[in-house]
């Protein structure tokens, strides 16, 4: 990494290794972590421990370089946006190549110690996530079609089946359930944010929901994708992979992210958009609720439900 | 000078880390493939 300085500040300065931090997207990069020990901790079998820390290292790294890489292929359209005007690239904190060989380099290291340390299946799908997110969300569908995010979302939705397939070596119908929750999920959160930030994706010509067909059917879409998670968020219940607490978290929140998409479905505000931002943070709870639920039911020993 | 010496610092440390990863994993690979 050489010393880059910015073209585009008055004041140029050095980059710092928080930029180089802050191009992998540390708060999504959490979120990936702990689907990922999820699945490693859901899945039946043991794994040595220090295999487990590989693992979810490996994932947490592969999620990191595809969110540098996002902000590389991006940082034209990111200049536009006033979320991510600020990010390193359009700031000129980093060059644009820096970016792209430090993200290229920690997929590739990431995808190899998978496979060297844990399994080929976990290392081909950690190299899938990455294609897809990189390759089929962000350079191909982001600019093109307002079903970027649903698609793309696939990528995002992978790691429990990652962190299972690092203990068990296969896949089975139970972490691709998992999979498919966090798949469903995905719309109705992001449309959420794009209801108060559909200006700024109109600035950058990207083609979201509201932008192109408009708010009230993205309150519609919000609310049938919400009506399809909420039932599949407590399917693992029927699956032996949740438990009691998961049982109650799942339907719970399930049913109050219910109310809050009834409730964007039917705002009248759309200059702030209330219930949007309700909703958002209601589905952020969510994913952490019913993910923690399998990790905790999982370490606690409580017993997987069995209703079927 | 101070943050390219940071860089570098974080830089060495991270590929340390990888290397002692890469010692321990060697020697879990090793203990389970030699049945112990």
């Amino acid at each position: 990494m050489s010393l880059s300085t910015t073209h585009s500040l008055a004041y140029p300065r050095v980059t710092t290794v928080g930029d180089f931090i802050a191009l992998l997207k540390p708060r999504v990069m959490s979120l990936v972590i702990f689907t990922g020990l999820a699945g490693i901790v859901a899945a039946p079998g043991d794994i040595h421990p220090l295999r487990a820390f590989t693992a979810l290292l490996c994932i947490a790294v592969a999620a990191g370089a595809s969110g540098c890489l996002n902000m590389a292929y991006d940082s034209d359209i990111d200049r536009l946006m006033t979320r991510t005007a600020t990010r390193p690239i359009p700031m000129g904190y980093v060059a644009r190549e820096e970016a792209l060989a430090f993200g290229w380099t920690l997929s590739v290291a990431s995808v190899a110690v998978m496979g060297l340390f844990v399994n080929f299946l976990a290392a081909g799908l950690l190299a899938f996530t990455i294609f897809f997110y990189v390759v089929v969300y962000t350079l191909w569908l982001k600019r093109r079609t307002p079903q970027n995010i649903v698609i793309g979302g696939l990528s995002g939705a992978l790691p429990p089946a990652i962190g299972w397939a690092s203990v068990t070596g296969d896949l089975s119908l139970a972490p691709l359930l998992l999979v498919a929750i966090i798949f469903m999920w995905t719309p109705p959160h992001f449309w959420a944010l794009s209801l108060w930030r559909s200006e700024d994706y109109a600035r950058a010509g990207v083609p979201m929901l509201p932008v192109v067909s408009g708010k009230p059917h993205t309150r519609f879409q919000i609310l049938l994708y919400t009506l399809v998670l909420v039932p599949l968020g407590v399917a693992p219940c029927f699956l032996h992979i949740g438990g009691a607490l998961y049982l109650a978290a799942s339907a719970g929140i399930g049913l109050w992210f219910l109310w809050e998409a009834i409730a964007t479905y039917r705002e009248r505000d759309e200059h702030k958009e209330p219930a949007a931002h309700r909703l958002f943070g209601v589905s952020l709870l969510y994913m952490t609720a019913l993910f923690a639920a399998l990790i905790v039911e999982k370490l606690a020993g409580l017993p997987a439900l069995a209703l079927t | 000078m101070r943050a390219r010496r940071k860089r570098n610092i974080a830089l060495g440390l991270a590929l340390g880390a990888l290397a002692v990863l890469f010692y321990l994993m060697s020697i879990v690979q090793w203990h389970e493939h030699s049945g112990h």
